[in-house]
């Protein structure tokens, strides 16, 4: 009996060539993008979950109240670590990460500006697992002198040869490899190209002598502490750890500033799409993105299990007489729901191959994983049982896209459809209208989300930041030395035609701006808060493009009392409620007797600027004038021969700093890859709703030729009756027309409410323009008539008597 | 082998209602030959349908082998009918997908006949119509006439102790609708029952016995030849 089925299905699909070749296309194109989607998700879900002790694992963040303004941050002190292990036997062993700011490695003739480097306490290997290629775990951060290399890093120093044993230079001290570790993985946030050992940090930056100031440090937040919990650890009693510590460490300060301080867990596995905490700059995810390639996946996939139960509903007419001949014969019911079903898994099984092929070049060949920032792969090694996963996901869409055309057409009454009497009933019309409506309203809705993103993106994108970002080149001053000649070199560079300005600052707008507690003026007596903060150089307002809106800019007589005199933008006086901002008092790094390092007045209220990403709004911001020059130098260049302008900063740049490579970059391009996530997220959406309309015009172009197949005769007499092609054409269309028109009018709505809450999560909103709507409408309409139309004038061209000879 | 009590078969749309049979009685004896003739849209091909089994009556009694089928459930319908009853259609209603051969052999799937037996009896069925060279070749390979004998064996290939054939030379010139009726008769020789639905007079004197329906009556009965059994 199988065999009969087999060969049914086999001739049925070489004889009806172009359908299985919809059906099949539409199918493989369907299968492979669940399958990449498939992929993509299992790496994002799998995330560190390689560590065997991942379920062990906590990162702590910490949450600060001061003054009734709450912070939830990533980072914790220092101190936590040492004093959770020593203290509760709940902690097994901790490990703490900090990022090495942009640094010049040197071995050789070889510098390279390394960006990804961490220190790491020699515990590090006790909680989470690296593949080591050279060198072994043991001891292998003990030594300062150390350091610790992934493959990649090793390849651009040491080529191909071991590293073990080889020195490695910063501007301060030698390091000597202890070992080579493969590359993170792509699934893993902890993604680093070498470890230094934290006991180097500690050499450099001793912990206070003073038992109170030690524990002082526990306010101050500097590290990423993981720790590894005993086996029978339960969460949820971690808060009665936080309240007890910070009682017996922190509750004395805490008392002082009017502050509280409380740390949290979260388990190693749900970081990258965890709380996504401020200060968390490793790699974390984006929900959102995750649930809507969930849905377009299951989308697709459903799109394409209609085409497919379309495409054989509509072809049931020239089943029926098959259908009543076996049942004449002694088939029975459920033999020819078998027959169907089978028929369906073997499409779908064909199609899987196909499908196979697609993501292979897809993955290998095409710029598809570039585009999207991933490392997907279909490679066999370890991925078997992804792919019986798979496989057994195929066959279940055979099933589910069979079990219609089977319920269907094992219904067919022999009687009628031996005589030839049987025509498509109403009821199954019906269904194939609704399921190509469906169709039509997935595609129309996944387009108008895509486009939503899109331009909300692009809004924020090319939003005003309240400063003009073009043409600024920033240079970091890599040490202070460099950085106290900086003014001098500022005040040359200035001179020249193509720079018009020029300014020393902190931190760049963008890249991460630091976190102070202040103490500001209040209504009744000073408010403790915490705000934003950049210590600046003088001529900062005219090299960014800011506008002061009141007060004055700092002045050079300011330079000798830098701590005294603060810029403000306007939010900060919205936020403390401030009539007029000037002249209120403000105080910073205080002491523990009370007193402020920083102690001053507002002297300038500058107009609101973006410092962060534009997913998060403008918040208090205080400029401080710097006291000595460090962190970024600004140029503002004129825009006019750019190029000449760059050869003659890097001549003078590389006489002022003969031993390291010139190192700049542009403000614009830095921001810009703020939203490259975005960019490759909303890229992929992009992509995935192109594939919802091929498939679904797939469907209609099925059904289209089917239908026009069944009225042949119909389109024969309208023609005899003097019906031009014209006419016939627009006959045709009319059904189709009103189906994409219902199908629009039903995604429009459910494209809106999917939107809408994902656009208000940004802090600038591009609003949901009503012509994405129509547009999207209008070019379904058109896709749908090109996808028809084909089909409609070959039918209305055709001559009325071969089309009255077909009945 | 059959007989049928006021039969009645009525189709309804919304608005119409169509009487196909009113009230027909007859009986066809085992080894009879009896051809239904009657004008087109006289109840003719509803009555074969409810006596194949693949339809049932609006009303009235109809016993087959004896036994009162007209309430039976399709899986028992179709029971009965993969082992009693072979068909044979105008339009002959071959698989275009399967060869000959797997025509030939479909209903021996559906009862289940062993692999070995099952080659043995299509090529049987195939010699005995003159179709054997012809087994590997598609239904639209063949001539009408060819197509018709396939069905025969087809119909012939399970045994059946009735055929029904419905039009069995209605697509066919005369040279290969004779053919056709010549190998019926063979088959009735053989002691099959037979009951055929014709419009040609011609093929009628093939048969022992003419029933004449005019709207879904039987207006008469012509007994051509005697039965031999």
């Amino acid at each position: 009996m199988f065999r009969n089925y087999l060969i049914v299905a086999l001739r049925n699909i070489y004889r009806n060539k172009v359908y299985s070749l919809l059906n099949v296309a539409g199918l493989a194109v369907g299968i492979a993008c669940s399958i990449i989607i498939a992929l993509y998700l299992k790496n994002e879900l799998t995330y560190d979950q390689h560590h065997q002790k991942a379920a062990q694992i906590y990162r702590v963040g910490s949450r600060f109240d001061i003054s009734g303004k709450v912070d939830e941050i990533a980072l914790s002190s220092r101190m936590l670590g040492p004093i959770l292990k020593d203290e509760y036997e709940e902690i097994e062993e901790y490990t703490r990460f900090r990022w090495i700011p942009r640094i010049l490695v040197r071995h050789g003739e070889k510098r390279f500006y390394e960006e990804k480097m961490l220190f790491a306490d020699s515990t590090v290997f006790d909680l989470f697992d690296f593949e080591f290629l050279a060198g072994s775990p043991k001891n292998s951060l003990g030594n300062p002198n150390s350091i610790i290399i992934t493959r990649s890093f090793s390849q651009r120093y040491f080529g191909q040869e071991n590293p073990v044993g080889k020195i490695l230079s910063t501007d301060r001290h030698e390091y000597r490899v202890r070992a080579m570790i493969a590359d993170p993985p792509a699934n893993s946030h902890l993604k680093f190209a070498a470890l230094l050992p934290y006991a180097r940090l500690d050499q450099s930056l001793p912990l206070p002598e003073d038992e109170e100031e030690r524990k002082g440090e526990l306010w101050s937040v500097s590290v990423y502490t993981y720790l590894l919990m005993r086996p029978d650890f339960v969460p949820e009693t971690f808060d009665q750890i936080s309240r007890s510590l910070y009682t017996r460490h922190m509750k004395f300060i805490g008392d002082q500033i009017n502050g509280k301080a409380e740390f949290t867990i979260e388990p190693l596995a749900r970081i990258h799409y965890g709380s996504a905490m401020a200060y968390d700059r490793f790699e974390y995810g984006n929900s959102t993105y995750l649930y809507s390639f969930f849905a377009i996946g299951i989308f697709i996939l459903l799109l394409a299990i209609i085409n497919y139960m379309n495409m054989a509903t509509a072809r049931s007419s020239s089943r029926a007489r098959e259908v009543g001949m076996r049942k004449v014969l002694g088939g029975n019911r459920g033999q020819l729901i078998n027959q169907f079903l089978g028929e369906a898994v073997i499409m779908s099984l064909i199609a899987f191959g196909f499908a196979l092929v697609l993501v292979e070049l897809i993955l290998s060949l095409s710029p598809f994983n570039r585009l999207i920032g991933s490392e997907l792969s279909l490679a066999p090694g370890g991925n078997w049982p992804f792919l019986l996963v798979c496989l057994a996901g195929a066959i279940g869409v055979g099933i589910i896209s069979g079990s219609y055309p089977a319920f269907y057409l094992s219904s067919i009454i022999p009687a009628k459809a031996l005589k030839g009497t049987r025509k498509s009933g109403k009821t199954g019309l019906l269904v194939r209208r609704g399921l190509v409506t469906f169709q039509f309203a997935v595609s129309i809705g996944v387009i108008v989300c895509t486009w939503l993103m899109y331009n909300q993106i692009d809004y924020v994108r090319s939003r005003d930041l309240g400063f003009n970002q073009e043409n600024l080149l920033l240079i970091p001053l890599q040490d202070s030395t460099l950085a106290r000649k900086a003014p001098e070199i500022r005040d040359e560079l200035v001179t020249h035609e193509g720079i018009s300005a020029g300014a020393i600052a902190s931190d760049v707008p963008g890249t991460g701006i630091s976190l102070m507690l202040f103490r500001a003026e209040g209504r009744e007596n000073m408010e403790e808060h915490i705000f934003n903060v950049m210590f600046v150089g003088m001529g900062y307002l005219e090299t960014m493009g800011l506008h002061l809106l009141e007060g004055q800019d700092f002045q050079p007589e300011n330079q000798s009392e830098a701590g005294a005199h603060f810029l403000v933008n306007q939010e900060l006086v919205r936020k403390m409620g401030w009539e007029n901002g000037l002249g209120k008092h403000l105080q910073a790094q205080l002491n523990l007797d009370g007193n402020a390092q920083m102690d001053g007045h507002v002297q300038g209220v500058v107009e609101d600027f973006n410092v962060k990403s534009l997913h998060e709004g403008i918040q208090p911001l205080v400029l401080v004038l710097q006291d000595q020059p460090s962190g970024v130098l600004h140029l503002r260049l004129s825009g006019q021969n750019i190029h000449g302008t760059m050869d003659y900063i890097r001549q003078k740049w590389e006489e002022f700093d003969p031993d390291r490579p010139f190192d700049y970059s542009f403000l614009d391009q830095d921001f810009s890859e703020l939203y490259a996530r975005d960019n490759r997220q909303s890229t992929l959406l992009a992509i995935l709703a192109f594939v919802c309309v091929f498939i679904s015009c797939l469907g209609l172009l099925g059904l289209a030729s089917y239908s026009i197949q069944q009225r042949t005769r119909e389109i024969g007499i309208r023609k005899v009756l003097g019906a031009s092609v014209l006419q016939i054409v627009f006959m045709l269309f009319r059904d189709f027309l009103v189906l994409v028109g219902i199908a629009a009018l039903l995604a429009s709505p459910v494209a809106w409410l999917v939107v809408r809450p994902w656009i208000h999560s940004f802090a600038y909103q591009a609003g949901i323009p009503w012509y994405v709507f129509i547009i999207t409408a209008l070019g379904a309409v058109l896709v749908a008539f090109i996808t028809v139309g084909f089909h409609s004038l070959r039918a209305a061209q055709a001559n009325p008597v071969q089309s009255l000879k077909y009945e | 082998m059959i007989r049928t009590e006021n039969l009645v078969k009525l189709y309804r749309t919304e608005e119409v209602e169509t009487t196909a049979l009113a009230e027909v009685s007859l009986h066809v004896a085992p080894g009879e030959f009896v051809a239904i003739m009657g004008p087109s849209g006289c109840g003719k091909s509803s009555l074969m349908n409810i006596m194949g089994l693949i339809d049932v009556p609006t009303a009235g009694k109809y016993y087959f082998l004896g036994n009162e089928v007209s309430a039976l459930s399709e899986k028992k319908r179709s029971e009965l009918r993969k082992n009693n009853i072979g068909f044979v259609f105008q339009s002959f209603n071959l698989i275009d997908e399967l060869t000959v051969f797997e025509n030939v052999e479909l209903p021996l799937i559906y009862t289940k006949t062993g692999h070995q037996e099952r080659r043995e009896r299509v090529e049987e069925a195939l010699e005995s119509l003159n179709m054997m060279h012809r087994r590997n070749h598609f239904p639209q390979q063949l001539s009408g006439g060819q197509q018709q004998r396939v069905a025969v064996a087809r119909a012939l290939v399970n045994r059946p102790a009735l055929i029904l054939a419905d039009e069995p030379t209605g697509n066919l010139d005369s040279g290969h609708g004779d053919e056709v009726m010549r190998q019926l008769s063979r088959l009735n020789e053989a002691g099959t029952t037979i009951v055929m639905v014709t419009h040609s007079g011609r093929d009628a004197e093939f048969a022992h016995r003419i029933i004449r329906l005019l709207d879904g009556k039987v207006v008469g009965e012509n007994l051509i030849k005697p039965v031999h059994v």
